[in-house]
């Protein structure tokens, strides 16, 4: 169906971002939420036709032989609301949480560019518009890791614009040659033809390119180094988006690389797929183990992502419907939890000054709400019920049982599979549990903190903490009622296993 | 008739120029531009009745063993229009980047005459007119090489000199070969007919001739030497010539000889698109690498000519389609893009009186217009979108894959990558690291634009990087010309 819809979605931040450059600091900040708002209740508008199986779509003719042409399906829809709904949320906390920062213009021109990357990733209908985004997304978001300016920052910057253009470059590799193969890049039509790359010597390596050239976004192993560093040296909201969204923009093209490009029937002969799968394992525990040692928590955060983007990529390469829902359905939950877990770290750092893990004991005390919030954040990464952490992985655990009855591996990579889940999510327990622990009961060590223990409570102020609350509840929320994210992956995992 | 003016308005202008152009500056400077603009006007009001099939022609001297004759066809429009485009531009810009020079009168008289040069090579129809503006256009530049008059600039002179004469004289060697084997020197689309019956040996010498003949002005390694020595010049000569005029001839020869002289069909069947690509490709890693380790701006800028110059010759000598319109297609997005990296370098040079990569940090608080210029047109040189340099390498990459050559599509990301890491230092450091004291010495410090270049200089960088981020995501116009332009090079539609 013709809709303007997905082309506004884009529209939207490219043409504020410039003007939101130029206004006066404060002004800047409340244009960029108003712009954000805006954006999100026009893809909140498309999720009536696309809850209803339409796929909506528009294109552009750029005098070049290939179209400018953006489409919203499920899957995109999905991975498109869970980033604007970060974004406005990060967006309306940052005004307070930016409010003594210096260059506010600069981070909110950015920080809208790479909205538009993002969304652009998600919304387009062909490779040769993706690339376009995708790479304004890692230039934008470059500006947002180096925000500080510091030493530490510039470095991990360097590191992060390195493998994000180096990785584009490969992706970019692999999309000529599927356009060169094929002879199209539009997403529907690569779908329509399911088996284009069948047969072809390059495909193994087509397909890796576009693992390791989106992964390098995602933070797959082994292009994740720059991930840790880049993550926590951003402004939190930052590092919010940095780690809920804009890794899932990797995650998103991987999913349609390997499902809609490559091809699912492809997919089972090549032995690849289980070198990505292994890939997606490291990455979870090497995630894991990493996070435990860390002592400073944004860090700490970052190392969790790499974790839990290892979950998505095992759910894909399962190559189960179920698997696969688990995966998009993960995509989603993971931007609400980390988007909570970040700012409530932000919020623990404005306030308070802390970012080491051994000074969070005793906060809750200083700062009930926002500890709340993150306590449902943390026992929802873990992967308890009622949270929504539960839900992807039950679906993914699900998954991992299908795969000898999908026939795509034996049994015995689907009980490994489930190991790994299972242990994945008893390290979670290890770190995550304790910093709640701490934070609910034990003592707080009098001077690490700044100002005084008397005072009643230092939680921040409207701006930071009605997205925190929003978020934290969320988690809930959607482990309750699953059914927008479960229902737009469904519809999504179907038409791939029709 | 409109050919006869375009060849010589500029002829008139330079002669009045030196002599009346003393008297005031604003009448040299309307003398200045009138040339350009017109040619530019011209060529433009052509381009559409030339693409509709129309043709125009202009026979100077026609005598039974030369001739001196022009004509029009897409290709040549496409590669004038382009010229002359940026050649205002860069009047424009020598306006503010000369104002306290010396010896103004022998710059812009040069540069006027160029014009003519340039155009006189675009419309050759036969190698030896070719030849006689190819060789003006190398003297021509001369006086512009040695403008700063110092010892240094005269030692480049002399490089610059000894460097093209010689590959001058190997395309006249290569000139009179052909005219012996065939009888005829006239461009023809599709190639020469009497050729194919040559001896594979005489093929060879003539192909060599060419390759080094054109080699020099198009930078092929080992050949390009010339090329950062001759930097010395005044900056928008750079821009100009060295990175858009007298680079882009050496290519304009290499498609001359490619399609319109052997032949592509020939020329693949000796095998001599294989070793234009493979020549190409050193050149391109190497001129890559060497750029790392460049320490002043514009003689990094120049490494990155090399570089860019091999990926049109790796286009038009490849055998696929899409990657003959992605070389052609180059040609004019690496114009616009490098011309505006001079530019900035040039704004930088004179504002800051810096002309070291490693002293660039927090210069984007002092000129933050020029800085973010530069910073969009290096991201189209790497090759990302959405600035224009990406959607040539596109096509590049296309090709290579539909011929199943992928190796060269891989160069040409490698390339990519290796040029991400001259660019990009300089470039985080002046936006995002603190500034070193004493690197830069501003004359004035005004509050609005900070520290920012004359408007003369700031409009060209403004509307060529405007141009650039355009064609990268709407790519009509050239799209529009390229297209004819290759189909009349090879003689058929498609």
């Amino acid at each position: 169906m013709d809709s303007y819809l997905p082309f506004l979605a884009v529209l939207i931040p490219v043409v504020a971002a410039p003007l939101a450059g130029i206004l006066s600091d404060k002004v800047s900040n409340r244009f960029t939420v108003l712009c954000t708002v805006v954006t999100f209740l026009v893809v909140a508008k498309m999720y009536p036709l696309v809850s209803q199986g339409l796929i909506l779509e528009q294109a552009f003719d750029t005098g070049l032989r290939l179209k400018l042409s953006f489409m919203a399906d499920s899957l995109s829809l999905l991975v498109g609301m869970a980033s604007i709904g970060l974004w406005m949320l990060a967006s309306f906390y940052s005004v307070e949480y930016m409010l003594h920062e210096h260059h506010q213009r600069r981070y909110n021109l950015f920080s809208l560019l790479s909205l538009a990357g993002t969304l652009g990733v998600v919304f387009t209908r062909n490779l040769f518009t993706l690339y376009i985004f995708f790479e304004m997304l890692s230039m934008a978001s470059y500006v947002m890791v180096v925000h500080e300016q510091t030493k530490e920052a510039n470095k991990a910057g360097v590191k992060y614009l390195f493998m994000g253009i180096g990785g584009g470059l490969i992706l970019l590799l692999s999309i000529v040659a599927t356009y060169s193969i094929t002879g199209t890049c539009d997403l529907v039509e690569l779908a329509r033809m399911k088996n284009a790359l069948a047969g072809h010597p390059y495909t193994p390596l087509i397909l890796f390119g576009y693992v390791i050239g989106f992964g390098a976004k995602a933070g797959i192993f082994p292009v994740h180094i720059w991930l840790p560093d880049a993550h926590p040296v951003a402004p939190s909201p930052a590092s919010a988006l940095l780690s809920g969204v804009m890794i899932k923009a990797g995650a998103y093209g991987i999913i349609r690389a390997v499902i809609t490009i490559v091809g699912l029937e492809v997919l089972g002969q090549q032995p690849i797929i289980l070198i990505i799968m292994v890939m997606g394992m490291i990455n979870i525990f090497l995630g894991s183990a990493m996070a435990m040692k860390q002592t400073d928590i944004k860090r700490m955060l970052a190392y969790s992502s790499i974790s839990q983007i290892g979950y998505i990529i095992l759910g894909l390469t399962l190559l189960t419907p179920l698997g696969l829902l688990g995966g998009v359905v993960h995509i989603f939950n993971h931007a609400i939890i980390k988007g909570t877990l970040f700012l409530c770290a932000g919020a623990f750092i404005h306030q308070l000054g802390v970012r080491q893990l051994d000074e969070l004991k005793g906060i809750g005390k200083r700062m009930p709400l926002t500890t709340l919030c993150f306590s449902m954040g943390a026992l929802s990464m873990i992967g308890l019920p009622p949270f929504n952490g539960f839900i992807s992985k039950w679906f993914l655990a699900l998954g991992t049982l299908q795969v000898a009855k999908a026939g795509s591996y034996n049994m015995g990579i689907g009980i490994l599979a489930l190991l790994v889940l299972l242990l994945s999510s008893f390290m979670n327990l290890i770190y995550y549990g304790p910093i709640v622990y701490r934070a609910w009961f034990a003592e707080a060590d009098t001077g690490k903190i700044k100002g005084t223990a008397e005072q009643s409570s230092s939680d921040p102020g409207l701006w930071m903490m009605v997205p925190l609350l929003i978020l934290g509840f969320g988690t809930l929320f959607f482990g309750i009622f699953p059914q927008l994210p479960v229902q737009l992956a469904r519809q999504f995992s179907l038409l791939c296993f029709r | 008739m409109e050919l006869l003016v375009i060849i010589l308005i500029p002829v008139i202008s330079t002669i009045l120029i030196c002599t009346i152009g003393r008297k005031s500056i604003w009448l040299r400077n309307t003398l200045v531009l009138i040339p350009a603009v017109v040619d530019f006007i011209l060529i433009a009001y052509l381009v559409r009745q030339v693409i509709n099939g129309a043709s125009y022609s202009l026979n100077l001297v026609d005598l039974p063993y030369f001739a001196i004759k022009f004509s029009i066809d897409p290709f040549s429009a496409y590669m004038a229009l382009s010229m002359t485009f940026l050649w205002i531009l860069t009047d424009i810009y020598s306006f503010g980047y000369m104002a306290h020079e010396h010896a103004q009168i022998s710059y812009y008289a040069s540069l006027t005459l160029n014009i003519t040069a340039a155009m006189g090579i675009v419309f050759a129809t036969n190698l030896i007119t070719f030849f006689i503006f190819f060789e003006l256009l190398t003297i021509a530049v001369y006086p512009l090489v040695v403008h700063e008059e110092t010892e240094k600039a005269y030692k480049a002179g002399i490089m610059y000199g000894v460097y093209l004469l010689s590959g001058g004289a190997a395309v006249l060697f290569g000139t009179v070969i052909l005219y012996n084997l065939t009888g005829t020197i006239q461009f023809v689309p599709g190639g020469i007919p009497a050729l194919a019956s040559q001896s594979k040996f005489m093929l060879t010498v003539l192909f060599v001739l060419f390759t080094v003949g054109f080699g020099f002005k198009a930078g092929l390694v080992p050949l390009h030497t010339w090329l950062p020595e001759a930097m010395i010049a005044p900056t928008p000569i750079s821009a100009l010539l060295h990175a858009v005029a007298v680079v882009n001839v050496g290519v304009f020869g290499f498609i001359r000889v490619i399609y319109n002289v052997f032949g592509a069909q020939l020329y693949q069947q000796m095998g001599f698109h294989h070793v234009i690509a493979v020549l190409a490709s050193i050149t391109i890693i190497y001129a890559a690498v060497k750029g790392l380790r460049q320490k002043e701006i514009k003689q990094m800028l120049a490494m990155s000519t090399v570089n860019q110059l091999s990926f049109m010759l790796i286009g038009i000598a490849s055998v696929s389609l899409a990657s003959r319109l992605g070389g052609l297609l180059h040609i004019y997005f690496h114009a616009i893009m490098k011309i505006t990296l001079f530019y900035c370098a040039g704004a930088i040079m004179t504002q800051s009186k810096n002309k070291y990569l490693s002293k660039m940090g927090g210069l984007a608080k002092h000129m933050p217009i020029t800085m973010t210029c530069f910073a969009i047109a290096a991201i189209g040189i790497i090759g990302l979108p959405p600035v224009c340099g990406w959607v040539s390498k596109w096509y590049l990459m296309e090709g290579y894959f539909n011929q199943g050559e992928p190796i060269f599509s891989i160069i040409l990301i490698l390339s990519g990558v290796i040029e991400l890491g001259f660019f990009a230092p300089p470039i985080i450091a002046a936006f995002f690291k603190e500034e070193e004291p004493g690197a830069f010495q501003f004359e004035r410090d005004t509050s609005k634009f900070g520290n920012e270049a004359p408007w003369t200089m700031l409009l060209p960088i403004v509307i060529v990087t405007i141009l650039a981020v355009v064609f990268g995501v709407w790519g009509s116009v050239p799209h529009y010309l390229v297209k004819p332009a290759l189909a009349g090079l090879m003689g058929q539609s498609f």
